[in-house]
């Protein structure tokens, strides 16, 4: 099958919502009252004030957030050979339910995910995810 | 050029000690995150404030206990199946083998993970090693009034990484398990995060073990680009097979013994060893001294005696005779004026590395015995030694200068006679362990002919007989310095009396009576 | 041998000679740890490339890869340790340079 005909469908998508999008853009820049001003050319961010430099340091709590990422970020790594394998290893060559080591191979990606959630619980449960 | 089996399933009980503690870890993190479950103020690994005697680390200190014993128990168990069935490996996990050849014959056959007697007994020292220091922790930890109840993970995952290194015949297992001991060190060494000086360990330890470990991996990827394949037996087979060593491999072999050497703390890769020793908390520095010490060496004996064999002695015998050398001579130099004890004791550690290396260097299986023998010696005097560091030391500071111990021996005198003993074991006197594990090392040593630097060695254990008897000195012979504020240890707690006791018995009884430990290690030969 | 594989191998080892150097000269904790990380890269690479000099017909030997794999999982737990202790260096001071790290001394 030709699969490169089922990215036409993602390229259609893209240019659908280039248009609504443009077209909503426009619609209101027609429609609304242009009235710049000084506050109105700040950079609004969630209602903070933007501040200084953007070469600043960053707040040191990020790496809290990007140690605990790293956790699911290497979950991925092994999860992914797994999953391309999965097929073969759980069904065999020649589409047996279950070949002798199926379950086992099955089983094993719980254990391992089950151990990294509880590294996960016990990070939540110190305080890991909170903005201290 | 290799052929597997995937996975030996119906052999993985001989994993039983490894997953014992894995299973132990596990319940100790589930058991910190549900203990205080519905508090709203303490986060699991702390203590509540309440709680001036930090008995809220009874439980982990229970559980690691019991995760302990149950492993030690299941190791007597294998090692009863070993002798029954005869073989000399209880199982090979992970097993690889080459192709054939025309007969059908494969040129070689190992597993990644060789759970034989030598493994065996490397565990069972692992697995007293963190009984001995899970126990002295506490009342550590109550005098520092310093309350973390993580430390008890991270012992035991450092102690499950010992055991697969006391297994690993492959070069990646090797790192995988030298990663997993060191990285929960790593953070033990900052654990007292009121002292600047334990972060300051902590971040020299990392940042020197993380660069080692570079050097290991990138040696092996090399050995892998010449071998095809990172299994001892396999590089063993390579080297046999084609005379003409290629460079890539030898390239590889030695960027590995950089890391190696790294962590083993041979001259010139020692320079990390006195600072983390002395900024570390004492029992932390007891457990690096000797259950870093065991797990190293046991990986580096398995790794000259499994895949060197086929190489010539002239591509790494010289060279670490020269590391040997230089371990020697710098550690008893360093050694002789150190005012702190931890850094003596450090120094001191360098020269052991150097003695050690001295048996490396003989290879072979009975130098394989005779360093379990000698590591289990130094193992016990060091434990104690740094025990005792961690009684009589100030709980503001975390070390012992000499100048504090002059006139010990009045005060507490069976503090000082146990330290005398454990200290004297180090150096080698006869009637003590210590003394029987140099005997061992240098007669293999001599034997497989390496008569000069044997007879280097014996100098250099005499020589180290000075800062040795620097601490018997001070304790016994000194008046206090006028002005110094003695040391006020107060009375001994349980845990660390029970440890004394130990330490000081099995070092005579060891000593009296050598045939016990030979015999220990006559059984932990390891059987190829 | 392939020319795209010993391109990697060359690749590898410039990487890796720059993360030994890096380490050497650097001062501040991350970028020396990060130096680091591009020594365990580097050993990734040429794994992989090594992986493909190996087994060029045999597509379903992917050893070397999956050596890959466990280093890339090791690295990670590295970080997660190191920038755990670099940040509670952090919480007391200011600025970090290894240079100032040495309270303890002979």
């Amino acid at each position: 099958m030709n699969t490169t005909g089922e990215y036409n469908w993602v390229a259609l998508f893209l240019f659908g919502g280039a248009c609504v999008l443009g077209l909503a853009f426009a619609l209101a820049a027609l429609l609304r009252p242009s009235n710049p001003g000084l506050f109105k050319r700040l950079t609004f961010e969630s209602g903070a004030r933007a501040l200084g430099d953007a070469l600043v340091r960053f707040n040191v709590r990020f790496y809290i957030l990007a140690i605990v990422f790293l956790m699911f970020d290497v979950d991925v790594v092994f999860i992914f050979p797994w999953a391309a394998a999965f097929r073969l290893l759980v069904f065999g060559e020649e589409n047996r339910l279950f070949t002798p080591m199926g379950p086992a191979c099955l089983w094993e990606m719980f254990v391992f995910i089950g151990i990294l959630m509880l590294g996960w619980a016990y990070a939540y449960r110190k305080g890991a995810l909170e903005w201290v | 050029m290799i052929d597997r089996d995937v996975i030996g399933y119906d052999q993985i009980y001989a994993l039983g000690p490894v997953i014992i503690l894995t299973l132990t870890v596990l319940v100790l993190i589930l058991a910190d995150c549900i203990w205080r479950a519905f508090s709203r103020h303490v986060k699991p690994g702390d203590v509540e404030h309440d709680d001036p005697a930090g008995m809220g680390l009874m439980p982990n200190l229970v559980i690691t206990l019991i995760g302990a014993t149950a492993a030690i128990a299941d190791i007597f168990y294998l090692l009863g199946r070993l002798r029954a069935g005869g073989g000399t490996a209880l199982a090979e996990l992970f097993i690889a083998r080459g192709f054939p050849d025309a007969t059908g014959r494969h040129a070689w056959e190992a597993g990644a993970l060789a759970i034989d007697s030598f493994g065996l007994y490397v565990a069972l020292l692992g697995c007293l090693i963190l009984i001995a220091v899970s126990l002295i922790m506490l009342p550590y930890l109550q005098s520092r009034r310093l309350f973390r109840a993580e430390l008890f993970q991270l012992l035991v995952l450092s102690t499950i990484g010992m055991l697969l290194l006391g297994f690993s015949r492959d070069l990646l297992n090797t790192f995988i398990a030298i990663e997993l001991l060191s990285l929960p060190l790593y953070v033990l060494c900052g654990l007292s995060d009121k002292s600047s000086a334990s972060r300051e360990s902590s971040l020299k330890y990392f940042l020197l073990g993380a660069f080692a470990s570079g050097f290991l991996i990138y040696g092996a990827s090399l050995v892998y680009g010449a071998v095809g394949h990172l299994n001892y037996k396999a590089i063993a087979f390579y080297l046999s097979s084609n005379p003409d060593v290629s460079n890539v491999l030898l390239a590889g072999l030695s960027l590995v013994g950089v890391g190696i050497a790294f962590k083993l703390a041979l001259v010139p890769f020692h320079a990390w060893v006195p600072d983390v020793y002395q900024g570390a908390p004492t029992p932390v520095t007891a457990f690096m001294a000797s259950g870093v010490k065991v797990a190293m060496f046991a990986a580096a004996i398995r790794l000259v005696n499994d895949s060197l064999v086929g190489l010539d002695a002239q591509y790494w015998r010289d060279a670490l005779a020269v590391f040997a050398i230089l371990s020697m001579i710098i550690g008893n130099l360093f050694a002789l004026h150190q005012s702190s004890v931890k850094r003596l004791l450090a120094y001191s550690a360098i020269t052991h590395t150097g003695y050690l290396a001295v048996a490396l260097c003989a290879g072979g299986p009975a130098a394989a015995q005779s360093l379990l023998i000698y590591l289990a010696a130094y193992c016990i005097a060091s434990i104690g030694a740094f025990m005792l560091v961690a009684y009589l030391s100030r709980p503001g500071q975390d070390d012992v200068y000499f100048d504090e111990l002059h006139d010990l021996s009045q005060r507490y005198p069976a503090a000082s006679a146990a330290l005398a003993i454990l200290v004297l074991s180090m150096g080698g006197l006869p009637m003590t362990a210590g003394f029987i594990g140099k005997l061992l090392v240098f007669r293999d040593a001599w034997a497989a002919g390496l008569h000069g630097l044997v007879i280097f060695a014996v100098l250099n254990s005499v020589v180290s007989f000075y800062f040795y008897l620097r601490f018997l000195r001070a304790m016994y012979m000194q008046p206090r310095v006028p002005g110094t504020a003695p040391l006020e240890a107060g009375s001994m707690p349980a845990a660390y009396a029970i440890t004394a006791v130990v330490s000081v018995v099995l070092t005579i009884l060891f000593g009296v009576l050598p045939q016990l430990l030979v015999e220990w290690g006559n059984s932990g030969v390891m059987l190829q | 041998m392939i020319p795209l594989v010993s391109n990697s191998l060359i690749l590898s080892a410039v990487l890796f000679t720059i993360g030994v150097v890096g380490v050497m000269i650097h001062r501040h904790p991350v970028m020396i740890f990060m130096c680091v990380e591009l020594m365990l890269n580097a050993a990734n690479l040429s794994l992989v490339a090594f992986n493909k000099q190996h087994y060029a017909e045999n597509w379903h030997a992917v050893d070397g890869q999956v050596y890959a794999f466990m280093v890339i999982a090791i690295a990670a737990a590295e970080v997660a340790v190191g920038l755990a202790i670099i940040v509670s260096l952090f919480k007391r001071r200011a600025r970090v340079d290894v240079d100032e790290v040495n309270q303890l001394r002979n």
